[in-house]
């Protein structure tokens, strides 16, 4: 999972690589995934996401195509 | 002590030491630092490892992520105030902010041209010059999560 300048650096990265593009995601977004992932990380009464749980995560922030089906 | 209570002091054990030390520590430094066993702790971070909690060098004891946190300088650097850590990718530098909920700044490069990228984050929202390409459909990412 990397950073690029842009999509169109992404496009030639993976194009390079023969690779199909998988998901682009704004800085916004990316932040939102990041902190409702880890923000708990650090709580002794941290636990690991359900997966209706982590769907819902990915709901909110609009990840809603087959690349994101957890099941 | 029973394992369940191991596992649960150690996995605090290792993020509090990511937190303040900058990476997670080594089976000895925690077996010191709980007045542990190596080896009931060797056998606390294998059963983390299993839960997906941690992730260890392969063939190895020693822990190589501690998601969000790297136990290895990474191309992903995050700072707030003065103190530095490594995320594992994009995400997990982002997700170190998000876990010590601080305001900082990732540190990284274009993954095409290598440009030097700052994404900072302040007040709950990040902003910079950047998107984030995920490669992986999700539900492959524990196929081989170094990669992912």
């Amino acid at each position: 999972m990397l950073f690029f300048r842009s999509e169109d650096h992404v496009k030639r990265w993976c194009e390079e690589r023969g690779r199909e593009i998988g998901a682009v995601l704004s800085l916004d977004q990316a932040w939102r995934l990041a902190d409702g992932w880890y923000r708990n990380k650090l709580r002794a009464d941290w636990r690991r996401h359900t997966l209706d749980e982590t769907e819902d995560l990915l709901r909110s922030i609009g990840l809603v195509s087959p690349f994101w089906a957890l099941r | 002590m029973i394992e369940a209570e191991l596992d649960h002091d150690v996995r605090l054990h290792i993020f509090a030491h990511a937190v303040t030390e900058g990476a997670p520590p080594t089976v000895a430094s925690t077996a010191r630092a709980l007045g542990a066993g190596e080896a009931d702790v060797e056998a606390a971070f294998r059963r983390l490892a299993a839960g997906k909690v941690i992730v260890l060098v392969p063939g190895e004891r020693e822990i190589l992520m501690a998601n969000p946190f790297a136990a290895t300088p990474t191309g992903f650097a995050v700072r707030a105030g003065d103190r530095q850590w490594y995320g594992n990718c994009a995400w997990d530098a982002l997700g170190i902010l998000a876990a010590v909920r601080a305001n900082g700044s990732v540190i990284a490069a274009c993954g095409d041209c290598a440009e030097p990228l700052k994404v900072a984050v302040r007040d709950g929202a990040a902003t910079g010059e950047a998107v984030l390409h995920i490669a992986v459909p999700a539900h492959h990412w524990w196929d081989d999560i170094v990669f992912t």
